[in-house]
């Protein structure tokens, strides 16, 4: 798993900063990069959407397939960020965790309305490449549509922790923060994504 | 979940860690197995699980047509919020609201604090009568109460003491009516009118009696002012204060309690029999022009006890006064005994000069203060 560094704290001021240059947004925290962008400063707003779309596209790519929905819902969240803080409609105390919970409530959203109405995605079949030795293809693709079957079949807390653990890297304090839950209960809720997923995984390999 | 799930969830984090930084999953297991063998397997599936939904570097990679869309959609959106009339006052607004809604208790303090300052600055000036009046006397009283010592509490009381008589002189100027209350020394001009503060009052008949008995006394009056500039009394009563302690002396007119000489009138209300060493509480006034203190009210108790200082009851280590056993109550009063423990003046016949067969200081002065004691009240005291 890959570790990354968290960027929490909290918006203590409503300060107007003027940004002389884009070296200064560069190296602003998100603290203060997020005061700058409550007055719409277009610098602030573009370094963090530079910061931050790759950690949110990442999340929803995690729990989605379809690219083209993953593209929209990752655009959606930055949008949304815009509307909170235009419409100034309380504090943000951590940038990066309102960014992943936004979109987790997005897919979230996104999954209610797909069970309620299925449709196939096309692109879940044209990942086939071309060159590749098409027995090893189907079966690796087999493989991954099964696990990725097994991930969107857990409830959407499990599939969240699941998304911050072994996509984004957090370590278990940063998730326990981020889900606002102890350390125990995410220890407890990981091992039963994984468990559920393992389950299914097996019954699949028995029924083949 | 198994019942040692719990435990396995922690066991699972660790070897996730450990795997992070490094170990396989075989060494992880065998490592397991040898404490406990039986979940040794369920720990490779979970820890196989767990490498299988590990993103692929496929769906790390992040398209960069799709952040660069997103970006642009995100400052356009932006840009139109900008221009939006009034967007930026809006914006102001709703965060200084945002800014009043954190700080909200800090905010209405200092709001609060504000407000009083100003009222208590804009009530300085303010007259009986006057609106802002009564906050002037609560910030008064609130500055009387803060903690200080008993001289600065003096003066601060002096100072307004002067402030109500100044208040009434301003009404006067103005010719304003209302009801007034101040406090001043009582005195009567030769042409006999009473004043206090330097103003002119208006005693009624009924309280003529009483203003004779506090003449020279310092007096809080209540009464209306009107419009010819003098005040109606409606009460007049000293200002008392408390004095305890023993009788030290016993003269015409004049008792030393402690080092503190007390004068005694006419008006004077003397319970219990007043003797050398008893113990006396006095309420005294002050006296206009004289560092002496007069005796309103005095209450002697019975019983005798060691001479002290002035205002205390501290026992000391003087030699104390005790009355000698010739000093006993004639025979023929048979309470006497339980009549000298009697703080209030049941006693008064046996104890009158003369009658008494005490030998004791004051029955030799010839003038005993039994003869300054009269059933005249003075005023309502």
């Amino acid at each position: 798993m890959r570790r990354q560094a968290v960027f929490s704290g909290k918006i203590t001021g409503t300060a107007i900063i003027k940004i002389n240059s884009t070296k200064d947004v560069l190296l602003m925290t998100p603290d203060r990069l997020l005061e700058c962008a409550q007055n719409l400063d277009t610098q602030a707003l573009a370094q963090i959407h530079d910061r931050y779309y790759s950690v949110v596209y990442r999340y929803v790519r995690y729990r989605l397939e379809n690219e083209q929905v993953v593209e929209d819902i990752s655009s959606e969240v930055f949008l949304r960020l815009l509307n909170h803080l235009h419409r100034q409609k309380g504090e943000i105390r951590d940038l990066r965790a309102w960014l992943i919970g936004t979109a987790s409530n997005i897919v979230n959203d996104h999954l209610r309305q797909k069970y309620r109405r299925p449709t196939e995605d096309l692109e879940d079949y044209e990942s086939l490449a071309a060159n590749d030795d098409p027995h090893n293809m189907v079966e690796q693709n087999d493989n991954q549509r099964a696990v990725q079957t097994a991930l969107q079949q857990l409830t959407p807390e499990q599939q969240h922790v699941l998304a911050l653990r072994f996509n984004l890297g957090m370590t278990i304090e940063e998730t326990a923060q981020m889900m606002n839950k102890t350390i125990g209960a995410i220890k407890v809720l990981q091992f039963r994504a994984l468990t559920s997923i393992r389950k299914r995984l097996e019954s699949r390999e028995r029924v083949r | 979940m198994t019942r040692n799930g719990p435990d396995l969830a922690n066991i699972l984090e660790t070897c996730l860690a450990r795997m992070d930084a490094g170990s396989t999953i075989d060494e992880l297991v065998n490592e397991y197995a040898a404490h406990s063998s039986e979940k040794a397997e369920e720990l490779r599936a979970l820890l196989h699980t767990a490498l299988a939904i590990l993103p692929e570097k496929e769906s790390q990679r992040v398209p960069t047509a799709a952040q660069r869309n997103s970006r642009q959609r995100f400052l356009s959106q932006a840009q139109k919020l900008q221009q939006q009339p009034g967007a930026a006052s809006l914006q102001r607004w709703l965060r200084f609201l945002r800014f009043l809604q954190r700080h909200a208790g800090s905010v209405a303090f200092a709001v609060g604090a504000i407000i009083l300052l100003f009222l208590a600055f804009g009530s300085t000036r303010a007259l009986p009568g006057d609106r802002l009046y009564p906050v002037k006397l609560a910030a008064e009283q609130a500055s009387n109460s803060l903690p200080g010592s008993a001289a600065a509490q003096e003066a601060s009381e002096t100072v307004y003491d002067n402030r109500r008589a100044e208040e009434v002189a301003a009404m006067i100027q103005m010719k304003r009516t209302g009801t007034v209350s101040f406090g001043g020394y009582l005195s009567r001009t030769k042409d006999k009118v009473w004043q206090a503060a330097g103003i002119i009052l208006k005693i009624p008949q009924a309280k003529d009696q009483q203003a004779q008995a506090l003449n020279g006394v310092y007096v809080e009056i209540k009464g209306f002012l009107e419009s010819n500039g003098e005040v109606q009394v409606e009460s007049l009563d000293p200002r008392l204060e408390t004095l305890q302690g023993t009788i030290a002396r016993i003269e015409p007119g004049r008792w030393t309690v402690g080092s503190q000489q007390v004068i005694i009138t006419e008006y004077t209300q003397i319970t219990g029999t007043p003797r050398i060493g008893s113990m006396v509480l006095i309420q005294t006034a002050n006296l206009e022009n004289s560092t002496q203190i007069q005796a309103i009210t005095a209450a002697v108790r019975s019983e005798t006890i060691t001479a002290s200082p002035v205002g205390t009851t501290t026992p000391t280590t003087l030699p104390t006064f005790t009355e000698a056993p010739t000093e006993t109550p004639q025979p023929t009063i048979k309470a006497k005994p339980n009549l000298i423990q009697t703080p209030q003046g049941k006693d008064k016949e046996q104890t009158q000069p003369g009658e008494s067969d005490d030998e004791s200081e004051e029955d030799h002065d010839g003038d005993s203060p039994e003869s300054n004691r009269s059933s005249k009240p003075p005023g309502d005291h």
